[in-house]
């Protein structure tokens, strides 16, 4: 019971209704939610680790997945679809064998498919580290990938942190 | 309660508050389709199959969520609804395989299946192993579904799963009903089952996308029993269909004698099914998926065999009674022995006794209880004097768990402890392992193997109001004492002795603690032994030193009531209490449902009835036993509950009961007495030596004591449940496999 994300509730008595805010904190501190921290919450709240993954999986901003250093969003929203999303998404599962959600083996990358961005005038549009990158192509996507596996992540503190924060569900 | 009035369909009738339109409707007979709704679990309106009008509303609300009003006036069939119901039905199957609702050639498949080949063919379409049980299947032909349906099929393409054992779990059929998760949650303290993801993507599985055993599950079989459709299946009768028959029988395999519904097909078993899933709970994996194993074994004895040079000679039940008398009527009463097994029967206990008594004039006749037991085997049987039902639980406040494990085997218990848990009882375990349970302990005393009987001392200290030593404990084991204390404070307070605690190999010491603890207590004790009929064995007398009734050898009134009943003295000679071990005097040993001991020198002939072949030891005569789903017989419980089980299939080949086999060879030795000619009978005698030996009756056992100080103590930690002295697993194909996963 000495995960950090227990140690405020440890104070209080805890319940089942815990569960989110408790999933919620696991997931800003580490990014993920993990096995083993299903199992911590499993044996703090009294609940079998099969139904805490059923909650979890309910709600799609809780990943099981370790987060890649880079963080890589392509649009696929309207105008960027126009503009040729579609192409460096299927580039991207081409090149790198990733689907929306999935990290690549390395964890140098994840890569995220998402709706859009709100900024369609600038379609198509890929996010790499919370840095819009306007009128991409698949060729300047790819050569932005191989600059991203060769470097450290260029994130901030705070940076990940509001990445890393829930949005809504 | 109060009632109230209402209308459904135009009839005014009486309904009481807090029920549901589907329960109210249901009360007065009128039919509601339902899929999701499942008797006696929390209503869940996710197949909103069961929509109704209700006057005044737009909507047409879901009948088992909706509670009943004053005033209501409700509808449960009309136009509309049938047509949404027909939608609602149509969408579902939009994305479940339909093969067997729209072959043209249903009517014909039966026919069309006989093929004549030499190898084994699947003919006909069998793509679902529910067909002709499916309650999918049913509600479409009910409600009527015609014409093409206007949505496009969708395969969802899920893999079968069949890496568990013992069920497979095919998710392409599945409705997400919900059934299985909510009657996994009503079981049990952790559930397996659970919905994963959302939306067009929901699924039923597991944490982790986990294999069953990982993910905890008990493999009770609650899941399989209530889903509708063929999503969920036993492996073993997978493709047998309907079954043609449905008898209730005894379970054997452990002390709790669960009921059973075992559905037959052909005269052979093919399942076996709790009697009320939601009442007394599920049944434990051996009991739900073990027992068509056990009976339709194909090694199971099925002619009596002679051992001669050349190999086993098949013989009729004539002439092995021949050969038996023979060899019996040259025997003195020190060369016998009879042995037999504490699954057996009461009947095939109490007149292999008699026999040994009557017949061959000594009280060799014994169970290996002692031997399993060793020292502590008084203190077992003075726990199970006392023992009481584990209705007892509801009563009370806190639940002291001593060496149980309930996960596999024994689950009911579960069940019971589910229940009290929900009523707020706090559970107190002391184990050497963790197990299924320990997440929801209130407090988990945790004993390294063979501390539990110091640990239950300083506990008695404790709860005394006296200090602990403190010696040889660690601090948390030290902390945690102090908490059980506390809860243990509040009675009434019960103490679950499981099998792990009663065969352990310290028990004297450690039972000798729990009767100290629940004497401060004021506690009830309920031991719980592995074997299915330890009560009966002893009840029945079928110890050396033990009467019919439980009494001992010595005690005077049951001794004339005995030499009354069978008009015959009783055996002089006292007996060697451990006669199967000294091969030296032993010159003739029949075993019943029990394998002969190792190391009987080649001059003892061995005479064995038993289901199974022995494993290579040296067997002269085999005969075959009728398995307990093939013979009426009665069962005495932990609680000294006695119960009756009826023939459920005929016996495999020419297998008899083992009171049926002894009868016919003491009558061809010129015995009297052995004229039984039914099971009832012989139930009719003992209940004449054992009082309260009635059907659901529980037996007088105010005399049983034995003293044994006998140490032929072989500790087996860890050892397998038995049945017959075999490992459950020697014949259970997937407990073997979950064996190998632990």
């Amino acid at each position: 019971m000495d995960h950090p994300a227990f140690s405020q509730l440890l104070q209080e008595d805890c319940d089942r209704s815990h569960l989110v805010p408790l999933l919620q904190r696991i997931q800003q501190l580490e990014g993920y939610i993990s096995e083993q921290s299903v199992r911590q919450i499993a044996r703090l709240l009294k609940i079998s680790e099969n139904h805490i993954y059923g909650v979890a999986s309910f709600y799609s901003q809780f990943r099981f997945h370790k987060p890649g250093k880079h963080h890589l969003k392509v649009c696929l929203g309207t105008a960027c679809h126009v503009q040729g999303g579609a192409h460096l998404a299927r580039e991207i599962q081409k090149q790198l064998n990733l689907r929306s959600g999935e990290t690549t083996p390395d964890g140098s990358i994840d890569y995220e498919e998402v709706a859009c961005l709100g900024c369609c005038a600038q379609a198509a549009v890929v996010v790499i580290d919370g840095v819009i990158h306007a009128k991409m192509t698949p060729d300047r996507l790819l050569k932005k990938i191989d600059q991203l596996r060769g470097q450290q992540s260029t994130f901030s503190e705070a940076e990940t942190q509001s990445l890393l924060a829930p949005t809504s569900a | 309660m109060t009632t109230l009035r209402m209308t459904i369909n135009g009839r005014v009738l009486e309904a009481e508050r807090g029920e549901t339109i589907l329960q109210t409707a249901r009360r007065y007979g009128f039919y509601i389709p339902t899929l999701c709704d499942y008797a006696h679990l929390t209503p869940h309106g996710s197949c909103r199959l069961c929509i109704v009008e209700v006057e005044g509303s737009p909507k047409t609300p879901a009948a088992c969520t909706t509670p009943v009003e004053e005033g209501m006036v409700v509808r449960t069939h009309s136009p509309r609804l049938q047509a949404l119901r027909s939608e609602i039905l149509r969408l579902l199957l939009s994305e479940h395989p339909v093969s067997c609702l729209v072959c043209p050639e249903q009517e014909h498949c039966d026919e069309c299946m006989i093929t004549l080949r030499k190898s084994g063919v699947t003919t006909g379409c069998r793509s679902c192993p529910k067909d002709g049980l499916c309650e999918l299947q049913e509600l479409v032909v009910r409600i009527g579904l015609s014409g093409q349906s206007p949505y496009p099929v969708f395969y969802r393409g899920y893999a079968v799963e069949k890496g568990d054992p013992f069920f497979d779990r095919d998710y392409n059929l599945c409705i997400l009903c919900g059934r299985c998760l909510r009657v996994c949650e009503e079981l049990h303290f952790a559930t397996t089952l659970t919905y994963v993801e959302r939306g067009s993507r929901t699924l039923v599985g597991t944490a982790f996308g986990r294999n069953h055993v990982e993910a905890g599950c008990s493999f009770c079989g609650a899941c399989v029993e209530v889903c509708p459709t063929g999503a969920l299946i036993e492996k073993y009768s997978k493709w047998d269909g309907r079954p043609d028959g449905e008898v209730k029988a005894i379970c054997p395999l452990c002390s709790l004698n669960c009921e059973l519904r075992l559905l037959t097909k052909k005269g052979q078993v093919i399942n076996s099914l709790p009697t009320d899933l939601l009442g007394k709970g599920p049944l434990c994996l051996a009991g739900r998926f073990g027992i068509p194993e056990l009976v339709n074994h194909p090694q199971r004895l099925k002619t009596p065999l002679l051992r001669e040079t050349s190999g086993w000679r098949q013989l009729t039940w004539e002439e092995a009674a021949q050969v038996l008398a023979d060899k019996l009527f040259n025997c003195s009463p020190e060369n016998f022995g009879l042995l037999v097994s504490e699954s057996n029967s009461n009947e095939d206990l109490y007149v292999a006794q008699k026999f040994a008594r009557v017949v061959m004039r000594t009280h060799q006749v014994s169970t290996l209880a002692a031997q399993r037991y060793g020292e502590g085997f008084p203190q077992v049987v003075e726990l199970m004097r006392h023992s009481v039902s584990l209705q007892a639980l509801s009563r009370a406040r806190t639940v002291l768990c001593v060496g149980l494990d309930v996960r596999y085997l024994q689950a009911p218990v579960e069940y019971q402890l589910v229940q009290a848990y929900r009523r707020r009882t706090r559970l107190v375990m002391l184990h050497s392992r963790p197990h299924s349970l320990s997440l929801f302990a209130d407090v988990e005393l945790l004993a390294t193997p063979g501390q539990e009987a110091l640990l239950l001392n300083e506990l008695l200290h404790l709860v005394r109001g006296r200090p602990t030593s403190g010696k040889r404990m660690s601090k948390e084991q030290l902390s945690a004492l102090a908490q059980a204390a506390k809860l243990l404070s509040a009675s009434p307070v019960v103490v679950l002795v499981g099998p792990e605690a009663l065969e352990s190999v310290k028990n004297k010491a450690l039972l000798g603690a729990v009767q100290a603890l629940a004497k401060a207590l004021h506690a009830l004790v309920i031991p719980l032994p592995a074997q299915g009929n330890l009560s009966g064995a002893l009840m029945m007398g079928a110890f050396p030193y033990l009467l019919p009734g439980g009494y001992s050898l010595d005690q005077e009134e049951q001794r004339q009531k005995v030499i009354g009943r069978w008009s015959t003295p009783l055996p002089a000679i006292s007996a060697d209490p451990l006669f199967w071990r000294q091969g030296g005097r032993l010159r003739v040993l029949m075993t019943i449902g029990e394998n002969p001991p190792k190391g009987l020198p080649d001059s003892v002939f061995v005479v064995m009835q038993h289901l199974y072949p022995p494993p290579d030891q040296k067997v002269d005569l085999l005969l075959p036993l009728a398995a307990f789903s093939e013979t009426s017989a009665s069962w005495i419980d932990y609680a000294g509950v006695m119960h009756v089980g009826n023939a459920v299939a005929p016996p495999s080949g020419e297998a008899l009961p083992a009171w049926q086999m002894l009868c016919q060879i003491a009558r061809s030795m010129g015995a009297r007495g052995f004229d039984f000619n039914n099971a009832e009978e012989v139930r009719a005698e003992i209940a004449r030596l054992v009082s309260g030996f009635v059907e659901g009756g529980t037996v007088d056992r105010f005399e049983l004591a034995v003293s044994c100080d006998h140490k032929l103590r072989q500790p087996q930690p860890g050892a397998e449940p038995e049945y017959l002295s075999y490992p459950l697993s020697h014949w259970i194909q997937g407990w073997q496999w979950l064996l190998t996963q632990r």
